[in-house]
């Protein structure tokens, strides 16, 4: 049972539980903010009947030309304890459905390549490795950095699949844009 | 008009400074900006960039005073005022950048982008009045929509943030309303951040029925963004419209599409009883409601409904949702809440039910946070029986031991099952311990307990090997659970053996499970209740604990970095808190401006909101005074001469407005009633908290007022009385006032896992304040002496009496870091059961004694305190002798050979006094340093040893 609401500013004193889990990045507070200032819709929060934060996910909707309009995921949290219930299922779900709303063409995401829990879960939901992205995340402790799967998903919006066809499978971070 | 652009030629000799600035080469921009200057000494742009490149070189002074003299020039054009924002960012004065374009919109009117910046600079400021008039010539001028709508969030903000409410609901919120409706009847509405203000507005107003017309009506069009879109809007407006009917109908639909949806089923269950108590209201006596109760066609169809969502629920054969079954229990809770006990039968008995799902969803880490609030329907027999049958329900759905070598897809099918079954039996465990079946225990049988778990823990880890690291390990929690055995032994008998043994047992724990932030979270408070505080540095560190958890989490270990003298990891914890909140008041400003240029009002309020919040941190306020204090007396006149440290302003503190951020469940807590950490015990220790603090910042402003005097009488050379000393006398009183309920504070201690013991009891048991309040008493008689020679007799008598009490305390040091206490480490169970628990905790460290260091640091603290201002009263004696030896020029030739007042005497003898704590206080701290050192040769490293290894006899 999962209640979901907009993500707000002191659920960021709340989350600790959901964000001391070591693949979850604590970001910047102004990064949270520029979010929920920005694209309020696309930040939402899973909570238990009991009021603790369950999981959330946090994303935007981008893009310089209509074809390339889309959503993104920046950031899908749940706490260990709630795993396995498909709740970032549910997550995905919602924001997948604003990016539709928005007349995305697509839902991109980024994961890392060692993270194969996420990697098939994303790939259940219909998400599709689009490119690898090389040294993408940067390892603090002096390790080799850690390649990216770019993950995509076409919305209906992307009547011919367009959006998940791509010449270059491998690219380096400089050539994102 | 003024100009707003620079020319071609100034502004490509400026382009270069730009670049150098960027690349941090700031002298060589200086540099060039002289040159710049030399050419076109008026250039206010090649100022600015001066004025930039000297801040960032550190000479703030300079860089300030030229900024004053650009800021009077009144600048116009765009370069410059840029990037003397910039510079005003940098230097946390924000509050400039409002004066800077109120003079360039007065230079330059109808400029919609200087506007603009003036809007956005009121914006930081909370001038919402300002920021409404602003908004509204920019609209006037440049007929926008999003400009109107910032000035009607502008009158919106100061409804909101007025004390008089009669001004909100009479003037602010019509006008505000007025306005949007105007626009609205012009047809002239875009957007749908538009509509939502105009919502709120409503809203605020309570006028809901004219939110339904809206939502209902064209404007409800533009609804699309948020969860649920239009539909979840107008049912917002139904619930505080109190449409309970339509309310019910809707969710009733909700449910039935998506059963695993909280929101929906708590609006349902709220629908219900409204309509429920609506009909019950015509009905006034018992007899009446119970047989209402048992024949109301509503309360029967909202029975069925639920049963209806179990059904359907329960003839999912792969995977159910616990959403009906959750719904079924709080439907019941309500019913007992509200009908005592009737019609309980409709479900079946509440224990019944409570095992019914535990059955379905106990493999499940969450189960039992979701059972807990429904334990309560449990009377104390039934909760016996629960947990009874529970235990059957749990062994019998416990396999055999997998064995031999079997087929990879099934072993990997039997490590699946074998791990929800452990998880089924850390339910049943936390169960029993939630319900207070450990508490009944011996400390043997909770030892013998403990072993088990820790054989569980081990026999599980093979079925639990395929996990990734990162991810969260059933088996951790019999160690906790372990753990948690070890600290209940030790607050039942006091003996620190079994805390040595708790840390082991998370060590152990952590060893197989390095990313549990739990076990980390309790291994810090098991070393800092033992008085070691080394461990934990690492421990916090590799949780990651940055930016907002700072604030949350932080009193795990900046109460301990200090009291038990860790100063150096000290310094770096509270500077990296202090920058949090710096960095957080920056960003939280710059994000409310984009809230603005985004059209997301309704998040401007949150975001108000939010930054008071952090603004009133406690943490924040601890973290400030702890390090000003400490920098004193840690580095006073030992690493650079104490007036240097004294150039931070002390800002008063709201201690009625403070507000306590810790998150104090990030442990989740199983405990027994007794031992559970509950809200009443939060706040206690919050108001412990908050006279620490009041302790510390009362120690801090008299120890300035004390040490500022000295810096006025060497650097000025005069105002003995119109300077800062002249509000200690005020400062002791009020000191004295506070000490005198402080002395009065009941202390209790908490739960191991509950807040930290506050720091107000030993300092009591030392004396610290009585101490101190006596030292600033002596210091303010001593620095009035002059001028009261009255004070003469008796100036000593305050100094005497602190010195002895610290005596006194450091006297107690005496006994050592080793205590003898005994400790019972007999066997507590058989061979066959041993596991780490049972090897014997090792002398070195077994008698330390957990309150020694953090007494000792007490002390230090003191003396250090006292010496530091004793010694700055030097001055005053100085000043005497000097006197003197101008009298005794004077008065050459004459034989009258005047001798030193007696009190300066008293002084000397004052300092050999402290020299001698002093002395006393080394001698301490180097026994034991020796003490630890012999010990520690016998320790030859203690390590987590496996079983085996245990085994074979060392």
């Amino acid at each position: 049972m999962t209640l979901y609401r907009p993500f707000t500013c002191e659920d960021m004193l709340k989350f600790n539980r959901v964000n001391l889990d070591p693949l979850t990045e604590t970001y910047a507070v102004g990064f949270y903010l520029q979010y929920l200032a920005k694209w309020p819709e696309y930040f939402m929060v899973a909570e238990s009947p009991g009021g603790d934060i369950m999981g959330y996910i946090m994303g935007k909707v981008e893009g310089r030309t209509s074809d390339d309009w889309h959503g993104h995921v920046t950031a899908l949290s749940v706490s260990s304890e709630y795993r396995r219930i498909r709740l970032a299922a549910e997550l995905m779900q919602h924001l997948e459905d604003v990016s539709e709303k928005k007349k995305a063409m697509f839902v991109d995401l980024f994961v890392r390549k060692s993270n194969q829990v996420a990697v098939k879960m994303y790939e259940k939901l219909g998400y599709i490795v689009y490119r690898t992205v090389l040294d993408y995340y940067s390892s603090p402790n002096g390790e080799a950095d850690e390649d990216a799967y770019d993950m995509r998903k076409p919305t209906s919006w992307d009547v011919n699949r367009k959006s998940i066809v791509t010449e270059k499978k491998v690219i380096l971070p400089e050539e994102l844009n | 008009m003024a100009s707003t652009v620079l020319n071609a030629v100034s502004e490509r000799r400026l382009r270069p400074i730009y670049e150098l600035l960027d690349n941090g080469n700031y002298k060589k921009a200086c540099h060039e900006t002289e040159k710049v200057l030399k050419k076109q000494k008026d250039l206010i742009a090649a100022k600015v960039l001066k004025t930039i490149a000297l801040h960032r070189m550190g000479k703030e002074e300079e860089a300030f005073d030229l900024s004053n003299e650009i800021a009077m020039e009144a600048p116009t054009d765009e370069n410059s005022l840029q990037g003397l924002s910039l510079y005003y960012k940098e230097i946390h004065r924000t509050d400039l950048i409002c004066p800077l374009y109120e003079n360039a919109v007065r230079l330059c009117p109808g400029n919609e982008e200087y506007l603009t910046h003036l809007f956005m600079a009121y914006v930081r400021h909370e001038k919402f009045q300002e920021m409404q008039r602003v908004a509204m010539l920019l609209y006037k001028q440049h007929p926008k929509n999003p400009y109107l709508f910032w000035g009607i969030m502008g009158i919106v903000l100061q409804a909101e943030n007025t004390t008089d409410k009669n001004l909100a609901t009479k003037m602010y919120l019509p006008l505000a309303e007025k306005m949007v409706e105007k626009h609205v009847t012009a047809g002239k509405i875009e957007a749908e951040a538009e509509v939502k203000l105009y919502l709120m507005i409503l809203d605020l107003m309570g006028k809901h029925e004219k939110a339904l017309e809206v939502v209902n009506g064209e404007l409800g069009g533009k609804l699309i963004s948020d969860i649920g879109g239009r539909p979840a809007a107008l049912l917002e407006v139904q619930k505080k419209l109190e449409n309970w009917e339509f309310v019910n109908e809707e969710n009733k639909k909700l449910l039935k599409q998506k059963p695993d949806v909280w929101n929906y089923a708590l609006d349902y269950l709220d629908s219900l009883f409204h309509l429920l108590d609506i009909e019950r209201g015509s009905l006034n006596e018992e007899n009446n409601f119970n047989e209402w109760a048992e024949t109301s066609t509503r309360l029967q169809e909202g029975i069925q409904f639920i049963l209806n969502l179990i059904t359907e629920e329960n003839a999912l054969l792969d995977w159910k949702r616990r959403g009906p079954y959750l719904l079924r229990l709080e439907m019941l809770k309500r019913m007992k809440d509200r009908f005592g006990n009737l019609r309980d039968s409709c479900f079946g008995p509440a224990k019944q039910l409570c095992l019914e799902y535990a059955l379905d969803f106990s493999p499940k880490p969450f189960c039992f946070s979701d059972l807990k609030p429904y334990i309560s329907l449990l009377s104390d027999e039934e909760k016996i029986q629960f947990l009874a049958e529970l235990k059957d329900q749990q062994s019998s759905l416990t396999s055999s031991e997998m064995n031999g070598v079997c087929d990879e897809n099934l072993k990997s099918e039997i490590m699946k099952k074998k791990a929800k079954e452990i998880q089924r039996h850390v339910f049943t465990v936390e169960a029993a311990r939630y319900l207070g079946e450990h508490e009944k225990l011996s400390s043997s049988e909770k030892f013998i307990l403990a072993q088990d778990f820790l054989q569980k823990h081990e026999a599980g880890l093979k079925h639990v090997a395929d996990r990734p690291p990162t991810d969260a390990c059933p088996v951790d929690s019999y160690c906790v659970l372990a753990a948690r055995l070890m600290m209940d032994i030790y607050s039942d008998t006091g003996d620190t053996l079994y805390l040595w043994r708790c840390a082991y047992v998370l060590e152990y724990g952590i060893q197989h499970s390095k990313y549990n932030y739990e076990m980390k979270l309790m291994l810090i408070k098991v070393y800092c209740t033992l008085g070691a505080f080394s461990p934990c540095a690492d421990l916090y560190d590799s949780m990651e604990v940055k930016h907002m958890q700072q604030d949350t989490l932080g009193y795990t270990v900046c109460r301990h970095v200090v009291s038990l003298g860790h100063y150096h990891h000290a310094s770096q914890v509270f500077q990296m808190a202090r920058n949090f909140y710096t960095n957080n008041n920056k960003e939280s400003l710059e994000c409310l401006i984009t809230c603005f240029r985004n059209g997301t009002f309704y998040k401007v309020s949150e975001f108000v909101k939010y930054r008071r919040r952090i603004h009133k941190s406690y943490h924040a306020a601890y973290v400030q005074t702890e390090h000003l204090l400490m920098d004193l007396f840690t580095q006073g006149d030992i690493d650079q001469p104490v007036t240097a440290l004294l150039t931070s302003d002390i800002k008063p503190i709201d201690y009625n407005t403070l507000v306590d951020n810790r998150d104090l469940k990030v442990v989740s807590d199983v405990s027994s009633k007794e031992k559970r950490v509950s809200e009443g015990m939060i706040k206690k220790s919050f108001e412990h908290e908050k006279n620490w603090l009041a302790f510390r910042d009362f120690l801090l402003r008299c120890m300035y007022s004390v040490l500022i005097r000295d810096q006025d009488q060497t650097h000025n050379g005069c105002c003995c009385h119109c300077g800062p000393e002249s509000i200690l006398p005020t400062l002791i009183a009020q000191f004295e006032t506070f000490c005198s309920t402080l002395y009065k504070s009941d202390i209790e201690d908490y739960p191991m896992l509950g807040p930290n013991t506050t720091r107000i009891k030993l300092s009591i048991e030392s004396n610290y304040p009585r101490m101190m309040l006596l030292v600033f008493k002596f210091c303010c008689d001593f620095i009035n002496l002059k001028s009261n020679p009255d004070l003469e007799s008796q100036l000593f008598n305050n100094l005497t009496s602190a010195i002895q009490l610290l005596q006194e305390y450091v006297a107690t040091c005496k006994g050592g870091i080793y205590s003898n206490a005994n400790h019972d480490e007999t066997d507590q169970s058989n061979e066959s059961s041993k596991t780490g628990l049972n090897q014997s905790v090792p002398d070195a460290i077994i008698n330390i004694n957990p309150s020694f260091v953090e007494r000792l640091v007490i002390c230090t603290e003191m003396f250090s305190i006292c010496v530091l201002l004793i010694t700055r009263l030097k001055t005053v004696v100085t000043e005497v002798k000097m006197d003197l030896q101008r009298q005794k020029r004077r008065k050459k030739g004459k034989q009258t050979n005047s001798p030193l007042p007696a009190w300066v005497s008293g002084y000397q003898s004052a300092i050999s006094r402290y020299n001698d704590i002093g002395d006393a206080l080394v001698g301490e701290v180097k026994k034991m340093k020796q003490d630890v050192e012999e010990r520690m040769l016998d320790l030859g490293g203690l390590e987590i040893k496996d079983k085996e290894e245990e085994k074979t006899p060392a």
